[in-house]
């Protein structure tokens, strides 16, 4: 998995708010597979009228495919914007509840406007950042220089990030099949893409909600191997990718 | 229909692919089996016969199948025929262990209405994990006969017939249909009443189609299913409008397309089902076994060794072990030939006899041991699951080439003998996979060349031999890489097959199971691949016999006079008219080319001595042209007969002729030119 790929942010020159709306669509998304207006102007405060306005903008833009009474889609550029913009907000907040510890009811509101706000190379190290401490803190000391090196190199003196171990950033909740690494468990979230891959995915029982373990990678990073619904399934990381799934931790 | 006196019952075994389904048709059938190919594709058809209390069973094996969409060329054939031939039952071997998904299937085997007996396979293995399930309430749910088997064993087989005979019989109940998600059930029946088609008391359509599944595959997008529901209709546009109008009202109520839908709706009806009637007990988990092995054989460091490993040791077999055979057969060949030379007056009959008939079909005999060999190792890795873990390990390279990971073994057996690998295909699932690995096989240098180009790497290289060999095997690599990717892009644009593969549980494959593949391969080549290759010896001792009387294949019989005709052609290869005779004899076995040089240049050569002869008709360029020559062009009569036998086509066999000849003749003029350029001579 290649590490400190930036997240998405492609000039878009969107504004804050339609952040805001393409986060919200991905985090309902996530967690219900379907996102319509009204969970929208629930999950955001907001009342539908400004939903719809916000939502033919980001049609507009090619980000989301939105016909009145239906259900929001993402495109597929849409889909990496929105997965890139949840990412910062939960690094943001991850960063200041436990690093910075500040209370967690009150960080959400500033974590809000930080994402916007941060680039993506600052925000990529802020989640090693969150990630070296949470694997060097408490017990063991935590170094400022042995950051700086992992950052520079990749190395870790407490071989607990060493750069040859798939890496995926604590923080992250819910991201594509093909970022997960092997041992992690998942749900499934919602299955993305083209048609007859897409329905292939679906009837090997890759449905909404159904849980599954990522057991290995081939030896050359490609395919993937999971277990679900009782059996192992391997897949390639092209088609892993139009599998969004959120992270469980046990 | 209910057919109280039926004689000739239909059976069509229906399944995933790991479930168990052959060893049921094999425990069924027995010896009573024919294999072919389904008419035009190179997807196998099997089909057996058995005779039970004056009942004839015909069976037939369907390929292994994760649905009825028409997704692969396997779910199209298994669905064309399941819709369109007259079938009395069907038998769905589930995989106990695995039932989840493979229930996936029944519930849509569930809606063509006809009978179903449902074989729950593996049920040891499924009680070994600690399931228990209860099986009168599964059967009651879903309104199928539901009979425990253990295949390996060769255990309810006879209750499958039984089942069959009861259901044939009596008649039967159509099995309940899967339930939907509500909404979906309350929009099937309205437009099951609505629309405008002729419904018979069955619930089928014109054509025999049940109704309800051509409405529920055509919400689910299935373009076929939406023509045949037109086609049944007296008024196709209404209806389609009507299915449509259903179809966006739908994906408004969930918020996604109807076959997301619909598929979910399968899974949580299964899901509700094995609640029902599995229990659990804790206990060792044969998957959890499995796992732990393919720890080791998956592993990242030590997964491709150990297969290249096992990839070596299969090649040692197959070759030393089968060399071994093959020398007594040789052996036995020629003790028969010279037996029948003894007995038969000298003359035609006898040459063509001995020079033709045995000359040929012993050349074909001779491969037996390395066929089955090589079945036999093949057939185990597939049964015992590792072929698929192979295809894992292999894919991202094989990618590279636009080839699925499944396509490295044939490719590798390719080294040894062409035959075993082209046959050795089947195990891909797309056409497309299959006809790219076959039509590049044949550049993986076989061992029937070895001794070409050990002969003349022996007078002209003996300094750098081995350097000079392996130039030719790499050739052959890179010139099937740049093959396969030109191939990909111009006859199969398709994007290479997805790889969304299972990795089935290791299981021991039984040895009843594992001699029956070897023997049907076997048997296969011998009887397929005998009758051409006996045509084609006759043709080839013709030309050497004819006109009578003159020495066998010498410059005054018929082929001296083509291999003149056909000097100029191979002049700008630097060759002369024996090079292009040994070359055309070739075709028959590429042993033949070393033998036939030996009768062209040895003969004629006043010291009889082939090197000799050799050193002074050949230059180190022209010897090295003549390897390359005889790496590229067609491979042998064997194998355009194998690739016949699998491709199901004479367009793609004469395709596969055509290409390796062009290709032989163009990279052989480069090879010679350059070298001419470069000063060699």
């Amino acid at each position: 998995m290649q590490r400190g790929r930036p997240f998405n942010r492609q000039d878009m020159n969107l504004s804050h708010s339609m952040e805001d709306y393409l986060e919200a669509i991905y985090n309902i998304k996530v967690r219900n597979q379907v996102a319509r207006v009204k969970d929208i102007s629930r999950e955001m405060n907001v009342r539908m009228p400004s939903v719809t306005g916000a939502l033919k903008a980001l049609a507009d833009k090619g980000l989301v495919i939105y016909q009145p009474y239906e259900s929001v889609e993402l495109t597929q550029a849409g889909l990496d914007h929105a997965r890139g913009i949840a990412h910062r907000h939960t690094a943001v907040r991850e960063f200041l509840t436990s690093v910075l510890g500040l209370p967690e009811e009150d960080v959400e509101q500033e974590a809000c406007g930080l994402e916007h706000a941060i680039s993506p190379e600052t925000l990529d190290r802020l989640l090693k950042l969150v990630d070296f401490i949470g694997a060097h803190g408490d017990d063991k000391a935590f170094r400022l220089s042995d950051f700086q090196s992992f950052l520079k190199d990749g190395s870790d003196p407490d071989g607990d990030m060493s750069a040859d171990v798939c890496y995926l950033p604590a923080t992250i909740k819910s991201t594509r099949l093909s970022e997960l690494c092997p041992g992690m468990k998942g749900r499934i979230a919602f299955v993305s893409g083209r048609k007859p891959i897409r329905k292939r995915l679906v009837e090997m029982g890759m449905t909404s909600d159904t849980h599954f373990e990522v057991l290995r990678t081939a030896p050359f990073g490609d395919p993937i191997e999971i277990k679900i619904r009782g059996y192992n399934l391997s897949l390639r990381r092209s088609e892993a990718e139009h599998v969004e799934v959120e992270v469980i931790n046990d | 229909m209910k057919n109280s006196s039926k004689t000739n019952i239909v059976i069509a075994l229906a399944g995933n692919p790991n479930s168990g389904k052959t060893t049921v048709f094999n425990e069924l059938t027995g010896s009573h089996q024919h294999v072919g190919n389904w008419p035009g594709v190179t997807v196998e058809h099997k089909e057996g016969t058995l005779r039970r209390d004056g009942h004839e069973f015909r069976v037939i094996d369907l390929p292994g199948i994760y649905s009825l969409s028409a997704y692969s060329q396997e779910e199209i054939i298994a669905r064309d025929f399941l819709l369109n031939e007259p079938i009395d039952v069907i038998v769905n071997i589930v995989d106990a262990s695995n039932l989840e998904r493979n229930l996936y299937l029944t519930t849509q085997l569930l809606e063509l209405g006809l009978p179903v007996v449902v074989a729950l396979n593996m049920i040891d293995v499924a009680e070994g994990m600690g399931q228990r399930l209860d099986l009168d309430k599964l059967a009651g749910l879903m309104g199928v006969e539901i009979v425990p088997t253990v295949a390996a064993k060769g255990e309810g087989m006879r209750e499958i017939l039984d089942t069959v005979l009861k259901l044939a019989e009596t008649g039967y109940e159509a099995p309940r249909s899967t339930r939907h998600n509500p909404e979906v059930e309350i929009e099937v029946s309205k437009l099951l009443d609505e629309l405008p088609i002729i419904v018979n008391d069955e619930g089928r359509c014109a054509g025999s189609m049940p109704a309800r599944w051509l409405v529920i595959k055509t919400l689910e997008g299935d373009s076929v299913a939406r023509q045949k529901l037109a086609e049944c209709s007296t008024d196709p546009q209404d209806t389609l409008n009507k299915v449509d109008e259903t179809k966006r009202h739908l994906a408004e109520g969930f918020g996604d397309d109807p076959e997301t839908v619909i598929a979910d709706g399968r899974y949580g009806f299964i899901g509700g089902l094995l609640r029902e009637v599995v229990t659990r007990t804790p206990s060792v988990d044969r998957i959890a076994t499995s796992d732990r092995i393919d720890d080791v054989l998956l592993h990242r460091w030590l997964g491709i060794p150990i297969f290249l490993g096992l990839m070596w040791l299969t090649f040692k077999l197959t070759f030393d072990v089968g060399g071994v055979f093959t020398e007594w057969i040789e052996i036995g060949i020629s003790a028969f030939g010279a037996w029948l030379e003894a007995l038969l007056p000298a003359g035609p009959l006898s040459s063509l006899i001995i020079d033709g008939v045995i000359a040929g079909v012993g050349g074909v005999v001779v491969f037996v041991p390395n066929i089955a060999i090589i079945f036999l190792i093949i057939s185990f890795l597939e049964d015992s699951g590792y072929m698929a873990r192979a295809a894992f390990l292999m894919d991202r390279s094989m990618h590279v080439i636009g080839l699925h990971g499944k396509s490295f073994i044939p490719m590798l057996m390719g080294f040894g003998c062409n035959v075993p690998a082209v046959m050795a295909t089947r195990t891909l699932e797309t056409r497309e996979d299959r006809l790219l690995t076959i039509l590049i096989n044949p550049l993986m240098s076989c061992a029937a060349r070895l001794p070409i180009y050990i002969l003349f790497t022996g007078i002209f290289f003996s300094a750098h031999g081995a350097m000079v060999i392996f130039s030719i095997y790499v050739l052959g690599v890179l010139l099937a890489v740049l093959s396969g990717k030109l191939f990909r892009k111009v006859l199969f644009p398709k994007a290479a097959s997805p790889f969304v593969m299972e990795l089935p549980p290791y299981r021991m494959p039984t040895l009843k199971g594992t001699l029956h593949h070897v023997w049907e391969r076997t048997w296969l080549f011998l009887s397929k691949a005998g009758t051409v290759i006996l045509a084609a010896s006759i043709v080839i001792w013709a030309l050497g016999s004819l006109p009578w009387g003159v020495e066998f294949s010498s410059s005054e019989s018929l082929v001296g006079y083509l291999g003149r005709a056909i000097e100029p052609v191979v002049k700008p290869l630097g060759l002369d008219w024996r090079a292009a005779v040994a070359l055309l004899f070739g075709i028959g076995a590429k042993e033949i080319v070393v033998s036939t040089l030996g009768v062209l240049y040895g003969g004629s050569h006043p010291s009889g001595d082939l090197n000799t002869a050799l050193s002074e008709s050949f230059t180190s360029l022209t010897a090295y042209t003549f390897m390359v020559v005889s790496l590229i062009y067609v491979p042998c009569i064997a194998t355009v007969a194998a690739i016949k036998r699998e491709t199901n086509s004479w367009k793609w066999t004469m395709f596969s002729v055509g290409y390796s000849i062009g290709l032989a003749y163009l990279v052989g003029f480069i090879v010679y030119r350059l070298g001419l350029l470069i000063g060699m001579i």
